[in-house]
């Protein structure tokens, strides 16, 4: 009779812990990560009687979760795609965003603007109105456009190294919560034969898959405990109930290293992504622009430097771009576009692929910090020049794109010459060349520079002043020597416009005097370049009038007056397309448009803004003139950015971020239909159905009414065996 | 076993394709506001980048028509500015033909030296022509009056004095291209010693010596010729120019066509999508919320 009640008791039991199983089930059917459980039940061990084994009832084996551990593998690897390309795709949509190059107000649509304003000047230079027009289209460009674009590139970069921060501290807050599940699973596990820790290891499960977010993660199952193992990218970051807690320094701004991780071996997850737009994305659009910037500038001002404003000449001229030290080579002295590098002749230089577009270069017996920080550039006892990421320690740099050769930190100043010409109160003209060494220093130059008649030059605390005496004026045009003197005693005199495409030695000489003068006999001079090739034969005979232009060839033309001349007689005239071969002027800033040399940094000269009338439209003091107007605007149809032009440069940038993007958000597409897939698949199996929860309330319903009523019918009948 | 499908099955798949759906339909909305195809570069990065090169090729050509527009502009005032001074010499070349004729008295020739004067009056005032500030014949000295007279003590011009200058002055009109927009005062009236000639017949017929008036005669001719030929000069220019300017406006006008064909979206099309894309979504979202209706407790 006892075993009678057990029986009833344990089908009353069973049938409860199965309600109570369906309820819970039913009370987390929402609850995300839980896999819903079932009751495993069997026979109870049978009692042996006379006539064999007699059942007595049933016992509850174990609550199992329902659950498919390689779906749930396959759901952390897609977790850590999805994160990776989610993350990659968010942030090349606000760079996007940022470039914003199919507006009109884009850096695409400025850059028009600025020459639109150029092609004005062009046309009536003598009006001032056309210069603030170009000055107000030149400002637009470099506050609305560069300028901004650079802040913004800044502002990005901030934002994701400050996720990074808060990615690293949920990976820690994450590790933390899974070691300390690890210990509680495995207390909890030990204690009992069969007991499954079924809640814990869904929330263990499901905080994996958020660290699965922001990196690649392995798990290792303990086989002699129930604790997991974590590596996360192959970075052993939970042992058991033990973490390796990462951190975070900053390295510069918008720079987050992370240290404890071996960041670079980080294939999927946020973290990767997000390392990739700081370190490699990010870098390289905004080094584009900053590219494309330097070299507008640059050519900008090589140009804009070898014009003049509309009163002509110049009388003082003050270099805006000091050295900081004016006996050093000019290319090692900070000045634009020729960067400051850092010398350190010592000691041996070891460096490191970081595979992450960056190079940790280590240098022993350096002293880095103070002494250089990011953006400079340093040449190390290696002899290679490397261009600063972040000074990681005294001795240890990273360094952007590996090493690059001494050639990436030329300066623009090149062996060349500079043209000068000085104009008198009667508009007499002399031009005079300085050869500009390699190794030219700001006291040589200036040295030089004073050395030509009627102009003096100073330097003062790195800064080159040129004057000239009272009553001349100077400047570093390609207008031609329109009175270069007498070939035997016929005074010459210039005309035109030298639009050869390199600076050229014109010599004039007499083959044939006729009688001795000039408009005589058959007299014949002929005009050789600097090769000795003959360019014209000009005929000064007979049928020649002294004072009668002829033409010699690239725009320039010629006259004689009446004079004696003698077989072999002869005169040599400088012709300049480029007049300053060396672009030291655009170096030292002496009469630029625009100063800075990089997207964050240029700004249009306060020497121009002072007053627009000092914008060089011309070569001569013509006002009319608009030689040099027309060679800024021919800057637009030469390949001067990376061999492309301009505008090409900028749109291939924009064609690629394009391509970039649009990948970035197909991969993150075909991750997120995959991953919706992976859940419903999970759904089948661990997700919780409501039908199936109640039908099964109905039959453990039943079965507990059943136990019930047979547990009643014992006690009849028990109490039918009392009454006996 | 059957597959288990439950609501959170369901759930998740109509939010997915309902989400889908808005996306869509959002982009398509974009595309019909903004008449565009192509709204950033990663809509279509090829399509991008011709479009980007497109619009500063179509900027570049407005500058040209602009420029060539002003050059023209420029060109036929000059010509007709020349035209007038080359009639004016026509009636020069008449009066000096009466005045050296031996049948005119002296009384005659002071008279026409007199209409003779004006009439120079009126060529250096041609010469000084201005236009939007600009004096068209001093080379590229712009901004200073290019005929400088001098004046004998009865108040007649005794000499004119050329303070422009020889150069050309040249517009961008084209890439590369540059072409020049100027004919100089010293070409046109001072390399034929146009005043110095009327101004010698002037004084000839004036002080009785009409035979050296007479022998001008001949310079006065060529100095006609050279005011003609420049004429035809700038109207040859012009006319190149207009050329050069139709030939801009042809360029222009199927750089728009091809600018409009990959950046113009085709509306038609785009409604039809989303009216597609709408009913697919209402679908969704009814079928949704008939299936999330039916639950097994509306049965027990």
């Amino acid at each position: 009779m006892a075993s009678d009640i057990s029986i009833g008791l344990s089908g009353l039991l069973t049938a409860q812990s199965a309600m109570q199983t369906i309820g819970h089930n039913i009370a987390n059917a929402n609850t995300p990560g839980y896999s819903r459980q079932s009751l495993s039940i069997s026979a109870r061990t049978p009692d042996m009687g006379i006539y064999g084994p007699v059942g007595s009832g049933v016992t509850i084996d174990t609550i199992k979760r329902i659950k498919d551990e390689l779906l749930n593998s396959q759901i952390n690897d897609f977790t850590s795609f999805l994160g990776n390309s989610a993350v990659q795709s968010d942030t090349l949509n606000n760079i996007e965003a940022i470039y914003n190059e199919l507006s009109e107000s884009s850096l695409n649509g400025m850059l028009g603007k600025f020459f639109t304003s150029i092609q004005d000047m062009s046309t009536s230079p003598e009006l001032v109105s056309t210069r603030y027009q170009l000055l107000q289209d030149a400002q637009n460009l470099v506050t609305h456009s560069f300028r901004s674009l650079s802040k913004q590139f800044t502002n990005l970069k901030v934002n994701v190294s400050q996720r990074i921060e808060s990615k690293v501290a949920t990976l820690n807050s994450l590790t933390t919560q899974i070691a300390f599940l690890n210990r509680r699973i495995n207390d909890l596990e030990l204690g009992s034969n069969n007991a499954s820790a079924n809640d814990m290891l869904d929330k263990r499960d499901q905080l994996l898959t958020q660290l699965s977010e922001l990196g690649d993660i392995r798990i290792i199952t303990n086989k002699d405990n129930s604790s997991v193992d974590v590596l996360l990218g192959g970075t052993l970051v939970v042992h058991g109930n033990q973490t390796e807690t990462i951190t975070t320094s900053l390295a510069g701004e918008g720079i987050t290293k992370i240290h404890g991780l071996a960041a670079a071996n980080l294939n999927g997850g946020e973290l990767a992504g997000l390392l990739n737009m700081q370190n490699v994305t990010i870098p390289k659009y905004m080094n584009d622009i900053d590219t494309l910037a330097a070299s507008f500038i640059k050519e900008v001002n090589n140009i804009h430097s070898e014009g003049v404003g509309l009163s002509g000449g110049f009388t003082t001229l003050t270099s805006t771009n000091a050295v900081n030290s004016a006996t050093e080579p000019l290319s090692n002295t900070g000045l634009p576009y020729a960067p400051s590098v850092k010398t350190y002749s010592t000691g041996t230089v070891t460096s490191a692929d970081n595979a992450d577009g960056t190079t940790t270069v280590t240098g022993s017996g350096t002293s880095f910090t103070g002494n250089v920080k990011a953006n400079d550039w340093v040449k190390l006892a290696d002899g290679n020049y490397y261009k600063i990421t972040s000074v990681d320690s005294n001795t240890q740099l990273t360094v952007s794109g590996g090493y690059t050769n001494a050639g990436a930190a030329a300066t623009s100043i090149t062996d060349g010459t500079l043209y000068v010409t000085v104009t008198d109160s009667s508009n007499s003209i002399t031009k005079s060349s300085i050869s500009i060494a390699a190794d030219e220093t700001l006291t040589t130059l200036a040295a030089k520079i004073g050395g030509i008649g009627n102009i003096n030059s100073n330097v003062t605390n790195g800064v080159l002043t040129i004057t000239s005496d009272s009553g001349y004026t100077y400047n570093f045009t390609n207008e031609l020597d329109i009175d270069p003197g007498n070939i035997g005693s016929s005074a010459t005199a210039l005309s035109g416009h030298y639009s050869g495409d390199d600076n050229d030695i014109f010599t004039m000489s007499v083959i044939n005097a006729g009688t001795g003068t000039v408009g005589t006999g058959s007299a014949l001079i002929r005009v050789t370049d600097s090769t000795g090739k003959i360019l014209a034969n000009l005929d000064v005979g007979s049928s020649y009038t002294a004072g009668d232009y002829l033409q010699i060839t690239d725009g320039v033309s010629i006259n004689f007056g009446a004079g004696a001349i003698a077989v072999g007689n002869d005169i040599a005239i400088d012709v300049t397309n480029d007049p300053d071969t060396s672009n030291v002027l655009s170096a030292l800033g002496i009469n630029t448009f625009f100063d800075g040399n990089d997207a964050s940094s240029i700004g249009v000269s306060q020497y121009i803004v002072d007053d627009v009338t000092r914008i060089g439209a011309a070569s001569t003091g013509s006002p009319g003139d608009n030689t040099n107007a027309l060679r800024i605007l021919d800057l637009q149809n030469l390949k001067l950015t990376n061999s492309s032009t301009f505008n090409d440069f900028l749109h291939g940038s924009v064609a690629q971020l394009g391509i970039e993007t649009a990948e970035r958000a197909s991969e993150k597409n075909s991750f997120e239909a995959l991953l919706t897939n992976l859940d419903n698949r999970r759904q089948e199996i661990s997700g919780v159905s409501i039908e199936e929860e109640m039908i099964n309330t109905i039959r453990f319903q039943q079965a507990f009414q059943a136990s019930a009523k047979y547990l009643s019918t014992i006690k009849e009948i028990s109490n039918m065996l009392m009454q006996l | 076993m059957s597959t288990r499908v439950n609501l959170e099955t369901f759930i998740s798949t109509t939010l997915a394709n309902v989400q889908k759906s808005t996306s869509n339909m959002s982009k398509l909305q974009e595309q019909i506001s903004t008449g565009k195809k192509v709204n950033r570069s990663s809509d279509d990065p090829a399509a991008a980048r011709k479009i980007l090169s497109l619009r500063s090729e179509d900027l570049r050509l407005d500058q040209y028509a602009s420029n060539i527009q002003t050059a023209t502009q420029s060109l036929d005032f000059n010509a007709s500015a020349l035209q007038n001074t080359s009639d004016i010499l026509q009636r020069i070349t008449e009066l000096t033909m009466q005045g050296v004729s031996d049948s005119t008295d002296q009384n005659a020739r002071t008279i026409i030296a007199n209409e003779i004067d004006t009439l120079l009056e009126n060529i250096v005032q041609s010469g000084n022509a201005k236009r939007l500030g600009r004096y068209t014949f001093a080379g590229t000295e712009t901004t200073t009056v290019p005929f400088d007279e001098s004046r004998n003590s009865q108040g007649r011009i005794s000499s004119v004095a050329y303070k422009g200058n020889r150069e050309t002055i040249e517009y961008n009109v084209g890439p590369g291209t540059n072409s020049v927009v100027n004919l100089t005062g010293q070409e046109v009236f001072m390399d034929s010693d146009l005043f110095g000639t009327i101004i010698k017949i002037r004084d000839n017929l004036l002080g009785g010596t009409p035979t050296a008036a007479r022998d001008e005669l001949g310079n006065l001719d060529t100095a006609a010729q050279t005011i003609l030929n420049s004429v035809a000069k700038a109207g040859g220019i012009s006319s190149t120019l207009q050329l050069t300017g139709n030939r801009i406006a042809d360029t222009k006008l199927s750089l728009q066509e091809v600018l409009a064909s990959a950046e113009s979206a085709d509306i038609a099309e785009l409604v039809l999508k989303l009216t597609e894309q709408q009913s697919i979504f209402e679908a969704s979202l009814s079928s949704g919320s008939y299936i999330f209706k039916t639950s097994i407790l509306n049965y027990i």
